[in-house]
C-alpha cells in the first residue's frame, strides 16, 4: 500500500510537472509583456541619458574604487566599467537604446531579447547606489522574455512575417504558433512574481507598524516619496490600518491565491490599485507600473487576444485555432 | 460556458494540441527540468540569505550559486519598504566658491532632478550613502560589539567613505570655481497623524538632524 502511494505520488508530480512546464502556450501574454516592459526597459535606460556621466562614467558619483569595494571578488560584470572616454560612453549608450527600442517594437527580436537582457544588467551592475525596485523587475523580466518567443506575437518581426506569408500565398498570414518555452517562460515569471511577493510580505512581518497598522502613514506620508499629498490620512486613523493590513494580506496571501483560478481575478484586480496607489502616491509610476506589467504573466492569452484585438483583418493578432 | 477571464477550467492558458506532450523529448525536458530547478533554488535561496537575519544554511547555499545570482542580477532581497517604512534620508552639500560665496544644495531635489524616475537615482544614492554611513556615525565601545561586528564595522565605514569621496570629487569637478565642499547626510522622519493633527508640516525643522559626511578640497583630490 505504502509502495503505491509512493508510486502514484511520483507519477502524478511528473505528469503535473510535465503539464505545469511542458504544455505548449499561445504567445499573446508574452509579447503584450514584451510590448509593455520594452517600453519601461527603453523608457528606464533614456532617462539615464539625462546625467549618463554622472551616473556611469568614472569621474562620476559611482567611481570604480567604490565598485571595486562593494563588489569585491565578485561576477557583477558590467561592460560599461571598460569605459574611459565620455564619448566612449555616449557611443556604448546609443547603440543600447537602439538595441532596447528594436526589442520595445519587436524587432530582430530573438537576438535584441539576449542584448536587451546583458544592457539591463550591465547598466544595473554599473550603478549600484541608484538602483531601485525598478531596476530588479527590468532585469527579471527582460531574462525571461528572452528565454521565451516574445515577438511571436504583437511585433514588427510577426507583421513583417505575415506579410512574407501573405505574398507566399496563406490568407492571413502565417498563424503563431504555440511554444512550449513561451510557456516556461511565463511560469517562470510567475514563480518569480510569488518568490517577490512572499519575500516581500513575510520581510513586512518583522516590522511593528505592519503590525500596528501605521506602515502605510509611514510610506504615504514620506514628503521625499509623495507625489500626492495625502496628509489627510492622518485625521482617519482606521482607515491607515485598514489599508496596511490589506496590502499586507494581499502580499501574504498572493503566491497562493493567485493560482486558483477563482482567486486569481480578484488577486490581480486589487493588484491594481495597490500598485497604482504607490505610483501615484508615492511618486514610483515606474515601479508600480513594471508590477502591474509583471502581473500580466497570470492572464491568459485568450484575454490578451479578445482585448488587444484593434484591427481584425492584421496578421498581428491571427488566431491559433 | 468558458468565462473570458478566468480562462480554461483545465491545463489553464496552454493549448491543447495533440502534440502537447511529445513536442519536446523526453531527454530534452528532463535537461531543462533540471536547469528550472538549479534557477528556481537559485532564485529563492538569494532572498532567504539576505538581507539578515539568515540562517547559516541559506548563506551557504547562496554563496554555492553566487555566481550565478550575481552575473544575472538575481541576488536581490525583495525586502520592499520592509521591516518598516523608515525615515528618508537626503544629501546637503555646501559649495565654497573661489570668490568667497557659500552655496548650500542638496540631493535628491525636485527641482533639479526631473524626471521623477531621474530624482529617484538620486534620492536611493542618498538612501545607499544612509545604509552605509548613517547607523555607523560613532564606533560602539568594547563590551557592545564582537570582533567580527567591530570588523564589520570598520569595513562599512570605509565603504562609506568611498562613497562620499566619489559624491564630492564628481561635485568639485562639475563646479571648476567651487574650492571646498562640505557634506551632510540629512535624516527626515514622517511625523506622527496626531502630530499632523496638531498642525505638524511634513517639512517641520523638527523633524530633521544632520550628520558630518566630510569636508574636502580640490587638492584632497589632486584636482
Amino acid at each position: 500500500m505504502i509502495r503505491a502511494y509512493f508510486r502514484e505520488l511520483i507519477e502524478s508530480s511528473s505528469r503535473g510537472w510535465n503539464t505545469f512546464w511542458f504544455q505548449p502556450r499561445d504567445t499573446a501574454t508574452l509579447g503584450l509583456i514584451r510590448c509593455l516592459a520594452g517600453c519601461m526597459l527603453f523608457y528606464t535606460h533614456l532617462v539615464w541619458s539625462l546625467d549618463l556621466a554622472g551616473f556611469f562614467s568614472p569621474q562620476g558619483r559611482i567611481s570604480n574604487r567604490f565598485l571595486y569595494d562593494f563588489y569585491g571578488q565578485s561576477f557583477a560584470w558590467s561592460h560599461l566599467n571598460l569605459v574611459q572616454s565620455t564619448a566612449m560612453l555616449w557611443c556604448l549608450h546609443l547603440i543600447a537604446l537602439s538595441v532596447l527600442f528594436c526589442f520595445m517594437i519587436g524587432l530582430f527580436t530573438r537576438v535584441t531579447s539576449i542584448l536587451s537582457f546583458l544592457i539591463t544588467v550591465s547598466y544595473a551592475h554599473r550603478a549600484p547606489g541608484a538602483l531601485f525596485g525598478l531596476d530588479q523587475i527590468n532585469a527579471m523580466l527582460a531574462m525571461y522574455l528572452m528565454i521565451g518567443p516574445s515577438g511571436a506575437s504583437y511585433s514588427v518581426d510577426r507583421w513583417l512575417r505575415g506579410r512574407a506569408g501573405e505574398r507566399a500565398g496563406a490568407a492571413g498570414g502565417e498563424p503563431t504558433m504555440p511554444s512550449v518555452s513561451a510557456n516556461i517562460a511565463t511560469r517562470l515569471i510567475q514563480l518569480h512574481l510569488c518568490v517577490i511577493y512572499f519575500f516581500a510580505s513575510t520581510g513586512k512581518l518583522q516590522g511593528i507598524s505592519w503590525w500596528e497598522g501605521t506602515a502605510m502613514w509611514l510610506a504615504m506620508g514620506n514628503l521625499e516619496y509623495q507625489s500626492l499629498d495625502v496628509t489627510w490620512l492622518g485625521r482617519w486613523p482606521w482607515l491607515i490600518n485598514i489599508m496596511t493590513h490589506i496590502s499586507l494580506w494581499w502580499e501574504l496571501s498572493y503566491s497562493a491565491l493567485v493560482w486558483p483560478r477563482l482567486t486569481r481575478p480578484l488577486v490581480l484586480f486589487i493588484a491594481v490599485p495597490l500598485h497604482l496607489g504607490i505610483a501615484c502616491c508615492m511618486g514610483m509610476v515606474t515601479f508600480g507600473v513594471i508590477m502591474l506589467v509583471a502581473n500580466l504573466a497570470f492572464v491568459s492569452p485568450q484575454l490578451v487576444r479578445t482585448t488587444v484585438r484593434w484591427r481584425p483583418a492584421s496578421p498581428w493578432h491571427t488566431e491559433v485555432d | 460556458m468558458q468565462c473570458c477571464i478566468l480562462g480554461p477550467a483545465r491545463n489553464q492558458f496552454a493549448l491543447n494540441t495533440t502534440d502537447s506532450s511529445t513536442s519536446w523529448s523526453p531527454t530534452w525536458r528532463w535537461f531543462v527540468s533540471v536547469l528550472l530547478l538549479v534557477h528556481l533554488f537559485s532564485v529563492v535561496i538569494a532572498p532567504l540569505a539576505d538581507p539578515p537575519p539568515s540562517s547559516e544554511f541559506s548563506r551557504a547555499m547562496a554563496r554555492a550559486v553566487s555566481p550565478y545570482l550575481q552575473a544575472a542580477a538575481l541576488d536581490n532581497g525583495y525586502r520592499f519598504f520592509a521591516p518598516d517604512p523608515g525615515p528618508s534620508h537626503l544629501v546637503r552639500y555646501e559649495l565654497a566658491w573661489s570668490d568667497g560665496r557659500l552655496t548650500t544644495h542638496h540631493f535628491p531635489s525636485r527641482e533639479d532632478h526631473f524626471p521623477r524616475l531621474l530624482y529617484h537615482r538620486h534620492f536611493m544614492l542618498a538612501e545607499m550613502i544612509s545604509s552605509l554611513a548613517g547607523p555607523f556615525a560613532e564606533e560602539p565601545p568594547d563590551g557592545f560589539i564582537n570582533q567580527r561586528e567591530r570588523s564589520a564595522f570598520h569595513e562599512q565605514k570605509q565603504r562609506a567613505m568611498i562613497l562620499v569621496e566619489s559624491v564630492a570629487s564628481y561635485l568639485l569637478r562639475s563646479h571648476p570655481e567651487v574650492d571646498e565642499i562640505r557634506l551632510f547626510l540629512v535624516t527626515h522622519v514622517v511625523p506622527t497623524p496626531a502630530d499632523v493633527r496638531n498642525g505638524m508640516k511634513l517639512d517641520d525643522a523638527r523633524l530633521y538632524s544632520e550628520l558630518p559626511l566630510g569636508r574636502f578640497t580640490r587638492s584632497y583630490f589632486q584636482l
